[in-house]
C-alpha cells in the first residue's frame, strides 16, 4: 500500500462508486481520476496506484467502463476511461445503496 | 458468462494488457511529478514524491492482473510451466515415460474399441433392439438343432403372428448380372421378401423399395443393387433406375440402390424379391432354408413373441404332422445373433484386455516409482496427447457391414475414465508410498546411498517387473506362433505354384439347370471341352468346387470310416471328426501341379452313382489309417445337420475375426515388448541414478567397468529368468486358445517360442545394458560428489 494511500479507509466498494461518479463528468485518464478525487475531497482522498488500477480493471471486467487510448492535454498517449450505459445503471444502484447505508449509520450513531 | 469472455480475451493478450498498464502508470507518475515540480520541488524530489504518492507499482500490477485471472488459474499455469521445464530437462526419461504410457493407453483403447464393437455395439438399424431373428428348433433330435424356416411355414407365421410389426425372410444366393457392353459379374446376392428392408427400416438412396406386388408370382422381375455395385459397375449413374439388365438367365429391371455400407444379411450386393428364388413356390414344408427376421410390435416383448410363435408352430404341427411334428420356434434378438461370433471370441478379447490392462498398470507403476525420486509432474498430459494417434481400424473387404470399429461415445468415455484413473493413480501411488514410509528408513536411505528406495518399494518393483516380463513373454509366444502359422500358410501356397494358375468362377442359374442331372450334364460337357483346349491356351484346366486354401464353397463333412470304431460316433457324445473336402473334375492335380503319391486320379466315371470314390491327403492317412492301407478302404462322408446359421455368414465372420486377430495380436505383442523394455530401461536407469555415489566409490577403489555393468545386469537377470519361466508356463497353458487361428502350426511350436524367448532375452538385456554402461563410464570424481 502506498504511504499516503486513503488516509481514512474507504468503505469496501466505495472506490468503484467514486470512480464511476467521476467518469460521469466525462472521459478521464487514471491521473485525471485520481486528481479529481483528491481535489473534490479537498485532499482527503489520496488514491494510490495499487488501489486505483485494480479498481479500474474491475470496472472494465464488469463492463461498466470502457477504455481507449487518446492524447492527453500535454499531447502524451494516455488511456481514457469512459462510463458505459451499464456503468451508469450500476452507479445509480450503488449510490442508492450507499445513501441507505450512510443514513443507517447516521441513525445508529445518533440513536440515544 | 460475458465476464469470462472478457477474461479470456484478456488472457489471450495478457502481455499487451500489462504493457498498457505499465504505460498508464508511467504516465500518471510523470503527471504527478510535473505537478510537484510546478509547486516548486526539485525534479529529483518531485520524482520521489510522485513515487511515494503512487505506492508500489509492482503491487498495483499484480493486483490488476488478479482482477482478471483468478489466483487458482494462475497457480495452475505456474505448475504447468514448472512441469514443462522439468519434462524438458531430462528428455530421454520423459520420452520413455510418454512412450510407455502412450502405448499402454492406445492399446487399451484399441482393445476396448474392439470389444465394444464385437459385443455391445448396436446394429446399424433404427431401433435395432426391436429386431429379432426367427427360426425353427427341431425338438425331435438329441440336441435340438436350430434351423431355418420353409417358405410355407414363413407365410403361415406371417399371416398368424400379431406380436410383430413385420416378419421378413431372405435366402442368400450368388447372382450373375450381365448386359451389353459390360463383362458379366458374379455378385453376392439375396432373395428377400418385399417387406425386408421395411422391417429393417432401411430405404434405398435411389429409386424405390420392393413393393408387395413385386413379390407375387408372375410379377415383372425387379432388382435392387448395392451402393458399391452402383458406384463401381455403373459409375454412380443417377439415371440407372429403370434400366433392364440380365440377372442370371432373365431380364430384370433395376428399381433401387441401397445406401453405402448396407449389405444385409452379410455383405450382399444385389437383392431380388423372394418369389423369384428357385423352388420357392410349391416347395415342401420341410425345406427349411429361409432365414426369417422380424420387428417386434410396439406392445410386444421377446417372451410374448416367442410364446406366440411356439403356439403357431404347434398348430402347424397338428395340421401338418408329416412335416412339422416336433418343430418348435426360435426367437432371438438380432443383435445377439450377430454378435454371437464376437461372444465366441469374448474370452480371447477379455484375455487381451486383461493383458494390456496389466501392462498399462505396470507402466504406471514404473513411472510412479520414478516419480518418487524425481518430481515428474503431469507427464500424463503428454501421454494423452500421444494417444491421440489412434490406431486406425482396418478397412476390410471381408468385414460384414454391421461391424463398425470406429470410436463412439462409450469408447471416448472409457478412454476418459482410463486417463482420469491413471492421473489419480499417479498422484496417489507415490503419495501413499511416501506417507507409509518410516521416517527412520528414509533417513537411513539418505545416509546409505546404495539402497535404491525402501525395501518394500524394491520388492514391489521386482514383482511388477517379473509379471510384466512374464506377460510380455506370453504375448510374444502367441505372436510367434501366429507368425509361424502365416509362414506355414505362405509355404503351403508355395507348394502350389500359383503364378500361372488362373481361377474362373462359375455358378449355374437354378432356373435354367433345375435338376442335378442337368447340372451334371453341363459340367461334364464343360469338362470335356476344357480337356480339349489347345495346349497353347492352357496346359491344363479342371473343374473344382473350391480353389486351394479357400474351402468356403463346400462345408466340411463328418467322416465315418467303415470298420473303425475310433472314428465312429462315440457314446459319450464326441462327434465324429470333420474333414473339409473339395469336389473336383479330372485333371485337378495336374492343373494345380500336385503329384499323386499312391493310387490313381479321378476318371470321368468316378462320381457317378455307384462307383463313388475319394482321394485323401497324407494328413488324412496319418490321422485315420496309421496302421492300415487306405487304398480300397471305404469311408462315409455325411453332411452334418444344417444348423441355423447360413454358411456365408459363418465364413465371413470367421475370416474377419481371424484376420483381425492375427494382425493385431502381433502388434500388441510388439507393443508389450516395447513397454517391457521401457520398464527395464527405466528401472535400470533409475537404479544407476540412485547409486551414482556408490558407483563413484567403487570406481575410485579401482572397480572395473565390466564389474559395474555386471552389478546392474546381475540384478535384472533373475527377474528376466523368473519372468521368462512364468511366461513360458502361461503361454503353454493358454496356447489352446490360439488353435482355431492357426494353420499347420502347433500353439506350442518350439521354433516360434524359442525364437521369441531369444528376442525377449536380447532386447531386455540391451535395455538394461544401455544405462549400466553409462554408469560404468562415469567419472568417479563427479560421481562421488553426487548426493
Amino acid at each position: 500500500m502506498g504511504i499516503t494511500n486513503q488516509p481514512p479507509d474507504l468503505l469496501p466498494g466505495t472506490l468503484d462508486l467514486l470512480i464511476l461518479r467521476t467518469l460521469m463528468r466525462g472521459p478521464a485518464h487514471g491521473y485525471g481520476i485520481a486528481l479529481h478525487l483528491r481535489t473534490a475531497s479537498q485532499d482527503v482522498l489520496q488514491v494510490g496506484e495499487s488501489s486505483l488500477y485494480p479498481a479500474l480493471q474491475r470496472l472494465l471486467l464488469n463492463g461498466w467502463v470502457k477504455a481507449e487510448w487518446g492524447l492527453s492535454e500535454n499531447n502524451r498517449r494516455a488511456r481514457y476511461y469512459e462510463i458505459t450505459a451499464a456503468g451508469r445503471k450500476q452507479l445509480a444502484a450503488e449510490r442508492r445503496e450507499f445513501d441507505q447505508l450512510i443514513a443507517a449509520i447516521h441513525k445508529v450513531l445518533n440513536a440515544t | 458468462m460475458r465476464q469470462w469472455l472478457r477474461r479470456l480475451r484478456y488472457a489471450r493478450r495478457a502481455r499487451r494488457a500489462e504493457a498498457d498498464l505499465a504505460e498508464e502508470i508511467a504516465f500518471q507518475r510523470d503527471m504527478l511529478q510535473q505537478e510537484y515540480e510546478s509547486r516548486g520541488l526539485s525534479p529529483a524530489d518531485a520524482a520521489a514524491a510522485a513515487r511515494r504518492t503512487l505506492g508500489s507499482v509492482s503491487l498495483a500490477r499484480e493486483e490488476a492482473r488478479d482482477v482478471w485471472l483468478p489466483i487458482w488459474l494462475q497457480d495452475i499455469a505456474q505448475d504447468l510451466r514448472v512441469a514443462g521445464r522439468q519434462l524438458t530437462k531430462d528428455l530421454r526419461f520423459t520420452l520413455a515415460v510418454v512412450i510407455a504410457l502412450g502405448l499402454g493407453l492406445a492399446v487399451n483403447n484399441t482393445i476396448f474399441t474392439l470389444i465394444n464393437t464385437a459385443l455391445y455395439r448396436a446394429l446399424p438399424f433404427d431401433r435395432a433392439d426391436r429386431l429379432v431373428k426367427l427360426g425353427t428348433r427341431d425338438t425331435r433330435g438329441r440336441d435340438g438343432r436350430d434351423g431355418g424356416v420353409s417358405y410355407l411355414d414363413y407365410q403361415d407365421w406371417r399371416a398368424a403372428a400379431t406380436t410383430f410389426s413385420g416378419i421378413a425372410a431372405s435366402t442368400n444366393v450368388t447372382m450373375n448380372i450381365s448386359e451389353e457392353g459390360r463383362p458379366p459379374e458374379r455378385l453376392r446376392g439375396a432373395f428377400v421378401s418385399a417387406n425386408a428392408f421395411g422391417v429393417l427400416r432401411a430405404t434405398p438412396v435411389l429409386g424405390r423399395d420392393f413393393l408387395p406386388e413385386d413379390d407375387r408370382p408372375g410379377a415383372a422381375a425387379v432388382v435392387i443393387i448395392g451402393h458399391d455395385v452402383w458406384q463401381n459397375r455403373y459409375g454412380s449413374d443417377a439415371g440407372l433406375i429403370g434400366r433392364t439388365i440380365r440377372v442370371d438367365s432373365g431380364p430384370a429391371t433395376i428399381i433401387g440402390v441401397m445406401p453405402a455400407g448396407f449389405g444385409y444379411p452379410v455383405t450382399m450386393q444385389i437383392w431380388q424379391p423372394l418369389v423369384r428364388a428357385p423352388h420357392i413356390i410349391g416347395t415342401k414344408r420341410d425345406a427349411r432354408t429361409l432365414e426369417a427376421f422380424g420387428r417386434l410390435a410396439d406392445a410386444a416383448d421377446l417372451p410374448h413373441a416367442h410364446a406366440e410363435l411356439e403356439a403357431i408352430a404347434s398348430r402347424l404341427a397338428q395340421t401338418y404332422p408329416g412335416t412339422n411334428t416336433g418343430i418348435g420356434a426360435r426367437v432371438t434378438l438380432m443383435s445377439e445373433a450377430y454378435t454371437a461370433g464376437g461372444r465366441q471370441a469374448k474370452p480371447m478379447l477379455m484375455a487381451l484386455m486383461g493383458a494390456v490392462g496389466f501392462v498399462l498398470l505396470i507402466a504406471y507403476a514404473n513411472v510412479a516409482n520414478l516419480l518418487l525420486a524425481r518430481s515428474l509432474h503431469r507427464s500424463r498430459e503428454m501421454a494423452v496427447a500421444f494417444d491421440a494417434r489412434e490406431i486406425a481400424a482396418p478397412a476390410d473387404a471381408h468385414r460384414p457391414f454391421w461391424i463398425d470399429t470406429s470410436m463412439n461415445l462409450p469408447v471416448y468415455l472409457f478412454l476418459g475414465a482410463l486417463c482420469l484413473v491413471s492421473s489419480v493413480a499417479f498422484g496417489l501411488l507415490p503419495a501413499l508410498h511416501l506417507s507409509k514410509a518410516n521416517m527412520q528408513d528414509v533417513l537411513k536411505d539418505a545416509g546409505g546411498r546404495s539402497s535404491g528406495g525402501s525395501r518394500r518399494a524394491r520388492r514391489a518393483t521386482s514383482v511388477l517387473l517379473v509379471v510384466e516380463l512374464a506377460l510380455t513373454m506370453m504375448l510374444l509366444a502367441g505372436a510367434g506362433v501366429v507368425t509361424r502359422s502365416f509362414v506355414a500358410l505362405y509355404r503351403a501356397n508355395y507348394v502350389i505354384d500359383t503364378t500361372n494358375v488362373l481361377v474362373l468362377r462359375l455358378s449355374l442359374p437354378e432356373q435354367k439347370y433345375q435338376t442335378p442331372q442337368q447340372r451334371a450334364q453341363f459340367l461334364a460337357a464343360l469338362d470335356e471341352r476344357l480337356g480339349a483346349m489347345p495346349s497353347a491356351a492352357a496346359v491344363s484346366a479342371t473343374l473344382a468346387s473350391g480353389v486351394p486354401f479357400d474351402w468356403s464353397g463346400t462345408p466340411p463333412r463328418r467322416v465315418i470310416i467303415e470298420g473303425r470304431a475310433a472314428a465312429t460316433p462315440q457314446p459319450n457324445g464326441v462327434a465324429p471328426p470333420m474333414v473339409s473336402y473339395v469336389s473336383t473334375g479330372s485333371r485337378y492335380f495336374e492343373t494345380v501341379g500336385l503329384r499323386l503319391l499312391r493310387g490313381r486320379a479321378f476318371t470321368p466315371d468316378d462320381g457317378a452313382p455307384g462307383p463313388e470314390s475319394v482321394i485323401v491327403d497324407q494328413q488324412f492317412v496319418t490321422s485315420f489309417f496309421p496302421d492300415r492301407d487306405p487304398l480300397g478302404a471305404r469311408v462315409q462322408l455325411t453332411m452334418p445337420k444344417a444348423d441355423g446359421t447360413p454358411v456365408t455368414d459363418v465364413v465371413a465372420r470367421h475370416r474377419f475375426a481371424a484376420r483381425l486377430f492375427s494382425t493385431w495380436f502381433g502388434s500388441f505383442a510388439l507393443i508389450a515388448l516395447a513397454i517391457a523394455c521401457v520398464g527395464v530401461y527405466a528401472l535400470t536407469a533409475h537404479s544407476v541414478a540412485q547409486r551414482t555415489h556408490e558407483i563413484g566409490v567403487r570406481l575410485a577403489l579401482g572397480a572395473y567397468a565390466r564389474g559395474i555393468v555386471w552389478l546392474f545386469v546381475r540384478r535384472m537377470l533373475p527377474h528376466l529368468l523368473i519372468g521368462l519361466a512364468l511366461g513360458l508356463a502361461g503361454a503353454l497353458a493358454v496356447g489352446n486358445m490360439l488353435q482355431a487361428f492357426l494353420v499347420d502350426t502347433s500353439p506350442r511350436d518350439p521354433a516360434a517360442i524359442g525364437s521369441v524367448t531369444a528376442v525377449l532375452i536380447v532386447v531386455s538385456t540391451a535395455a538394461c545394458l544401455l544405462p549400466a554402461r553409462r554408469a560404468a563410464r562415469l567419472d568417479p570424481v563427479i560421481a562421488l560428489r553426487d548426493e
